[in-house]
């Protein structure tokens, strides 16, 4: 498995930095204070547990979300290779499956409005080239 | 002067209002004009995975993001059929932020007195219909949309 870890700066808890990622065409911010490593899974190695995919990153077990399918975005072609954002939530450890990597930016959250209660989204950013990036909202993944 | 008085009291009781009279598939319908932030041209719309039926998405208006429903989709049950007509209306429902509507063509506005306008059907009770009110213009008939219930909060 190929390893990237980011630094995560602990103050920046407040409408700070996310990482953008893709899935197809759609654009996701995943506020960068919730991620623990990212890592790029051959899908041979992925497992099953009790009907889940997982995969053992150091020693733990930890369970696969793909954005794609909960999204149903319209993904690019299956490869050999997965992109899984490992992420924590008060303890509880999860893996969002995503297409492409944009790098880190800074935020800034706007509410969804009349849509601010949707699952998994806890508001909207806008990014350079008035793209539109839906931000996720971590404690919906630990149900 | 007394005839001054009764004059005054029998305007108080009668409203004139200003609406956004625009069509939605072969439907004419009016939106109180008070109620309209602005009226844009489609821009990309961002799809908002798990938002509610005939919600397409959030727009990008000036820096903001705004929520944007299908009103074909939410009257008439069907899809949006672009056309250079199609325009999305801005709607401020003042707590619950701005709403956009996408409508096939915006035609005029129109000022209507409460007077002219008939209960839309009298089977349902006011608080369940999408429609406050119908007028009669010539051989149109137009349906005055109750904001709040459209959106539906």
């Amino acid at each position: 498995m190929d390893l990237r870890e980011i630094m995560v700066n602990e103050n920046d808890e407040e409408n700070s930095s996310a990482l953008i990622a893709g899935i197809g065409e759609e654009l996701f911010a995943i506020p960068l204070s919730s991620i623990l490593t990212i890592e790029d899974v051959a899908v041979s190695e992925i497992c099953t547990v009790g009907g889940e995919d997982v995969i053992h990153l150091r020693g733990s077990v930890i369970s696969l979300v793909y954005l794609g399918k909960l999204f149903e975005s319209v993904e690019g072609e299956n490869k050999n290779n997965i992109t899984v954002v490992v992420c924590d939530y008060n303890g509880s450890c999860f893996g969002l499956v995503v297409e492409t990597l944009y790098g880190q930016k800074e935020i800034n959250k706007q509410s969804l409005g009349v849509l601010d209660d949707v699952n998994f989204f806890s508001g909207a950013t806008i990014l350079d080239e008035e793209k539109i990036a839906m931000i996720l909202n971590m404690e919906s993944f630990v149900a | 002067m007394s005839e001054l008085a009764v004059l005054n009291q029998l305007e108080a009781k009668e409203e004139t209002k200003t609406y956004i009279i625009f069509n939605v598939g072969r439907g004419t319908y009016g939106i109180d004009v008070a109620s309209v932030n602005t009226i844009i041209q489609m821009p990309k719309i961002t799809r908002v995975p798990n938002a509610p039926i005939n919600y397409k998405g959030v727009i990008n208006l000036r820096g903001d993001i705004v929520p944007v429903m299908s009103l074909p989709g939410r009257l008439d049950a069907r899809e949006d059929v672009m056309s250079d007509e199609t325009r999305i209306i801005i709607l401020d429902l003042e707590d619950l932020g701005l709403v956009g509507v996408t409508v096939d063509e915006v035609k005029e506005v129109l000022n209507i007195s409460d007077k002219e306008l008939y209960d839309s059907t009298p089977f349902e009770k006011e608080d369940s219909t999408l429609v406050k009110g119908v007028a009669k213009r010539g051989d149109d008939l137009i349906s005055i949309l109750d904001i709040k219930a459209l959106i539906n909060k």
